[in-house]
Formats: C-alpha cells, structure tokens, sequence
C-alpha cells in the first residue's frame, strides 16, 4: 500500500490537463471538455455544466472532443443532466467520443439515457431538426 | 574592565553634539518628572514613577559625562554604540510612561495623566534630539521604531487572543516593560535575561511566541533562533527579534532563519500588540486548520473500517469451488467491494462493485448496496432479478445521484453454470481450463441505482473444470503510469494469460503486483479489486 501520511493534494498531472469551453448556440448550450476527467476535476465539471443548465437552454450538447478518460463522478454529472433535462423537457446529446469514451457508456449502459452522435455538426444538426 | 582611551577630536565633536542637542530636551524630562512625582495621585503609582525617575536621572547623567571612546571599530562604532546606549533608557520612560497614562485613565488619576502627557511630549522629543544628533545608519527599521504611538491610554483598536509569551532579553528595564506591556493585554508571561536561559524555557514548557533579544550574553537571540529552528518540535513556534542595533542586516539574517517578525528598540506598543496578535492568530489558525485536517483523517479512516469491514472474511467452503478476492483501498475510499456468500442448493454468489464518487459517502453507499444485495439474494431470485429489485430500491430516493456498476453471478456447482447479470460493470475475464482469455460479453444494461424502471437480463456460462472466472473493479484497467498511460484490459489479459494456471489467490496478487509496477510509485486514485473463481468440478 502507499498510503502517505497527511491529506495529498490532487494531482497535478490530473489537475493540470482537463479543460472545459462552454458556448451558446442561439439557446443551445454547448460544453466541450477535454483531457482527463478524473476524480479531482470532477466539481469543476460539475460546477459548469449546472451553470449552463441553470440558463434553460433548449438543449444542452456536450463534446468529448480529445476526452480521453472519465470517472464515475463525471458520469454521474451527465446523468444529474439528463435528468433535468427529462423533466425540463430537452435531452442531452454527446458527440466526438474517442472509442475508450464509447467502451465506458457502452459498458454501464448509460448509451440508452443520452442521444449519442459521431460529430458536433451532425449533433448541431440533430438539434436543431428536432 | 580596562578601557584604552585613545582622545580623537571626532569623538569629542560626538560629545559636543549630543550635550547640544540632547541635553535640553533631557533636562526638561527631569522637570517633566519631577512634575509627575508631584502630583497629588502620585503614590498610586509610586513604582513606575520611581522607574521613570530612574530612567530620567540616567538620560540626563549620560548627556552630561558623554565620552564617546573610539576602539578598532572606529568612529562608526563609537556612534552607534553612543546611540544605542542614549536609546536604552528611554526604553524604560516610553513603556513606564505610557503604562502609567493607561493605568491613570483607568483609574481616574487625572492629575497623573495631566502630568504624564508632556512628559511623553519630552520622550517624543528627545528621541528625535537624539536622532539629529547621532542619525541612524538603518533607517528603514527606525523609522518604524520611533513611530509615534497614540494609543497609549485610548481604546485598543483591534483586540487579539492571549497567549504565553517568553521574553529574552539581558536588559532588566526592557524585561520589565516587556513583562508589563503584555502582561496588561492579558498574556501569560516568562522573561529571561539570556540566551541559554530561553533555550532551557522552550524545552521545557509550552510557549505561543518568543520575543528574542538580538544581542544577548553567552549566547545571542539568532544562535536561539537557529537551534530552535533546528529542532521539529520548536520550528513552527514563532519568533520575534528585538532589536536595539541599528543593523538592518541582522533582523533580515533572522527572518531568512524563520523568525517571524521582528521589533525595535524602544519599543512601539501598537506594533508590539500587533505582532504579538498577529503571531497569536496565525498559530490559532494553523491549530484550527490542523484540527481540521485530524477530524478528515478520522473519517477516512472510519470509511475504511466500513469498507473493510463489509468484505466477506473468507469463501464459501465447496469442494468444487476455490475463490479469493482482494481490495486495495485508495487513500481516499473509491467505493470498491465484493462479496461472495452460499446460497440455497449449494450454489454460491458473487458480486462485485464500484460505487460512484469517494469518501464517506461511497463507504456508507457500499455498504448498503452490500446489505441490500446479500438480503434480495436469498430469496432465490436470478443475478437480473436481484439487479431490478436493487435497482429500484436505490433509485427510488437518490437525491445525490449516486450510482454503483455492479456484477453480481451465481456459480451452480452441481449443474456446472455461472448466471450472471451486468449492472454497468467492467466484462469480467473468463480463463478457460485450456487457456486463453475471454471477455465475459456484458449485457450492457445500465448501472444499478440510476432511473428506476430499468431492466436487467440474466446471461449463462458454461462452466467446465478447471475454468476461471476474474472479476475486477476500473481500479485495474484504470491505472496510469508516470506517462499517463492506462494499464489497460490488454496488459490485463496478458497478466492473467501467465498466471491463468495459478490458484485464484496467487492469480490476484499477481494482477494487484502487475499494476503497482506498473504505476511506478504514482499514487492510486482509486481502490483496486480482483475476485478470482475456479471452477474444479466433482461436486
């Protein structure tokens, strides 16, 4: 075991890699994250997604353009979304999943909760036609 | 002592100069004075006005018989020392003085305080005769000592904890001050006239701050400074200079070796008090921070013991069954666990799961999903069955949100299957007794606690003897090394190829060693959990 005494601070490696862009589409939001989406950064995704939510957008898209890792903390913010979003009345659309991203929805099931879609134009596309 | 006088006209310039500038203003202090022992509510303050009578009469002496003797410091020394020395009693009739204001306005003894106001005024100016006379060298740090300071018998502006402090000085007149200063704000106080002395006081009882006088006898407040720095139970006890010299340089030498603040001669009583609180708070704050810090320590430890706890003590004894699990927490509980217990016709189960989130939340989660799922098991439900009913239960009031990916199977030792249902969870690996590894195609239902109503559906191997079963948590294939790369299920498939043959407790030390290798010394985020099954048959 390596445990350390004292409290370590979050890793810097971790910290120091996930990036999250947030823009308005008309009254679509869209949050684009990327890097590592570990444990240590999942508040802070947290924290900007409810922002966005808070603004009722007609839908909310998010990127996983060049997100290479997601804990289960940042799972549990999608899924916090969708559920606002089911009784808010819009849905929450992915798009850009490298293949590890679409193995984990794929593995815990969560691909029936969210409208999954291989680009942001097609996703775009999906929600403005619909 | 022997002195060698050597006669310079420098020193007798010096001389000249102070009796000029000094000796006016010294001598309206001894009027000022007597004035005070005057005044009709003298008596009540007989011994600080016997202090200030002192203090006058020795200002007044050394203007007169001023004879500055030059040695091989030259006439810079001679100045300095002229200037610390004319300095020194003034210590005693700033502090006196205004102590007495304060005591005087507290009790009413307005005759006293009247008295006491020019002399201050007389301090004041004196201090600045002495300074045109023999100007400082340092004038950062006298600018600030001889701030004037108007709050001698007025309302304390700011108020700060108490302490206990330890004054180290040689001058008995600075003590004193000192002792009286702090002892009014409501300090405990301990004052010691050397070096070794204050050594001796810090190791043997607790002190919050340490006033250090720069220049003492046998062992001088920066070798006090430096030993207490050296030692781990005195470092982050802080430490104030005092310092009467008009040498910048020492007091940044101090404060580089980890004093706190520093103070000069005579002293300032706003500037005492506020570095005195200052030093207070700071450690009060650090005691909060660090009382802080043991209480989340405590319940990490208590989530671990939770965790722990729930982890079943061995595997069902079956002759046709060998199984062992592992969980390796991480620092801050990740919400692992796994459980194996026998059911109805000699069947066993086993689950695995990862709960959203960490800490205590996850401990306390897990611990119910456990409870929950040991409880629905032995009602003879299938692997998908047990999922729903959990399912439901979990989600039905979850105002957190929180989740768990949970594998849960039944091995029927006399029918030779293993049923198993998926709620979210990584495919376990299947080793077949001919080797080789294959991923145990998941169902893909979704994880268990999420939205209610969600169905689950059962899947069947075929067990023949000699088949393995590895189950494992994200805290495996998550791994990263110092390069950030993943561990991966391809090095786990290679691990467990080597090791296919070994028993089920060897085969999960092997994956555990296999990923702490790989991770090089980087710290887990997240707990690590490996259950192995062989199926040996015969039942």
């Amino acid at each position: 075991m390596q445990q350390q005494p004292g409290l370590t601070a979050p890793s810097t490696q971790d910290s120091a890699i996930m990036q999250i862009a947030v823009a308005r589409q008309e009254d679509i939001a869209i949050v684009t994250v990327s890097g590592r989406l570990s444990s240590a950064m999942a508040d802070q995704f947290q924290d900007r997604l409810m922002a966005e939510l808070d603004d009722n957008p007609k839908a909310l898209v998010v990127d996983f353009a060049d997100l290479r890792f997601i804990t289960s903390s940042g799972l549990r913010t999608l899924i916090v979304a969708a559920k606002r979003g089911s009784s808010e009345g819009y849905r929450v659309h992915l798009c850009g999943m490298a293949q590890a991203i679409h193995e984990v929805f794929e593995v815990s099931g969560l691909l029936r909760i969210f409208v999954v879609h291989s680009s942001l134009d097609e996703a775009m596309a999906a929600v403005n036609g619909g | 002592m022997i002195t060698h006088q050597i006669h310079d006209p420098r020193t007798t310039a010096l001389a000249e100069r102070v009796r000029a500038e000094v000796g006016p203003t010294a001598d309206a202090i001894l009027a000022a004075v007597a004035a005070l022992a005057a005044a009709p509510s003298a008596g009540a303050l007989a011994e600080e006005i016997h202090q200030i009578n002192v203090a006058a009469h020795l200002l007044a002496e050394m203007v007169r018989t001023c004879r500055p003797e030059l040695d091989e410091g030259g006439i810079e020394a001679a100045h300095s020392r002229l200037r610390h020395d004319l300095r020194t009693p003034l210590v005693a009739l700033k502090g006196y003085g205004e102590l007495s204001l304060e005591v005087a306005a507290d009790e009413g003894l307005d005759d006293v305080s009247a008295a006491l106001g020019p002399l201050l005024e007389r301090v004041a100016e004196v201090m600045v005769a002495i300074e045109r006379a023999l100007p400082a060298t340092s004038q950062a740090m006298d600018a600030e000592g001889d701030g004037e300071d108007d709050c001698g018998g007025g309302p304390r502006p700011v108020s700060y904890p108490a302490g206990r402090v330890l004054v180290a000085d040689d001058s008995q007149a600075n003590r004193d001050v000192l002792v009286q200063y702090l002892s009014r704000e409501g300090h405990e106080v301990v004052a010691v006239g050397d070096g070794l002395a204050a050594i001796e006081a810090v190791f043997e009882r607790p002190f919050d701050v340490v006033l250090l006088d720069m220049i003492m006898p046998g062992m001088n407040g920066d070798e006090v400074l430096k030993a207490m720095k050296a030692d781990s139970r005195l470092r982050s006890l802080p430490v104030i200079m005092i310092s009467a010299l008009d040498a910048l340089d020492s007091i940044v030498r101090c404060i580089e070796a980890g004093a706190e603040d520093y103070l000069a001669k005579p002293f300032n009583r706003v500037l005492l008090r506020a570095r005195i609180g200052a030093c207070l708070e700071k450690k009060r704050l650090r005691e909060i921070e660090l009382s802080y810090l043991q209480a989340v320590e405590n319940e990490l430890t208590l989530a671990r013991e939770v965790q722990q706890s729930i982890l079943p003590k061995a595997f069902p004894n079956r002759h046709a069954l060998a199984g062992h699990g592992l969980m390796d927490p991480a620092r801050e509980i990740g919400g692992d666990f796994y459980d194996f217990f026998a059911l109805e016709g000699g069947r066993v189960g086993i689950a695995v799961g990862d709960v959203s989130g960490k800490g205590v939340p996850a401990a306390v989660y897990m611990a119910m999903v456990r409870t929950q799922l040991r409880a629905t098991a032995q009602f003879g439900l299938s692997p998908a069955d047990c999922l729903s009913r959990l399912n439901e239960h979990l989600s039905a009031d979850n105002p957190r949100c929180m989740f768990v990916s949970l594998f849960y199977g039944i091995i029927d030792c006399a029918a030779g299957t293993f049923t198993y249902a998926n709620g979210g969870h990584n495919p376990p690996a299947f080793l077949p007794a001919g080797g080789g590894v294959e991923w145990i195609k998941g169902t893909n239902d979704l994880l268990v606690g999420v939205m209610p109503g969600m169905s689950y559906h059962d899947a069947r191997l075929t067990l023949a003897p000699g088949d393995s079963l590895f189950i494992y948590t994200d805290g495996v294939v998550e791994a990263i090394d110092p390069a950030e790369a993943e561990f991966g299920k391809q090095r786990l498939a290679e691990v467990l190829a080597a090791t296919a043959e070994a028993p089920p407790a060897i085969l999960c030390d092997g994956v555990l060693a296999a990923v702490r290798a790989f991770e090089a010394g980087r710290p887990h985020s997240d707990d690590l959990t490996c259950v192995a099954v062989r199926f040996l048959g015969g039942a």
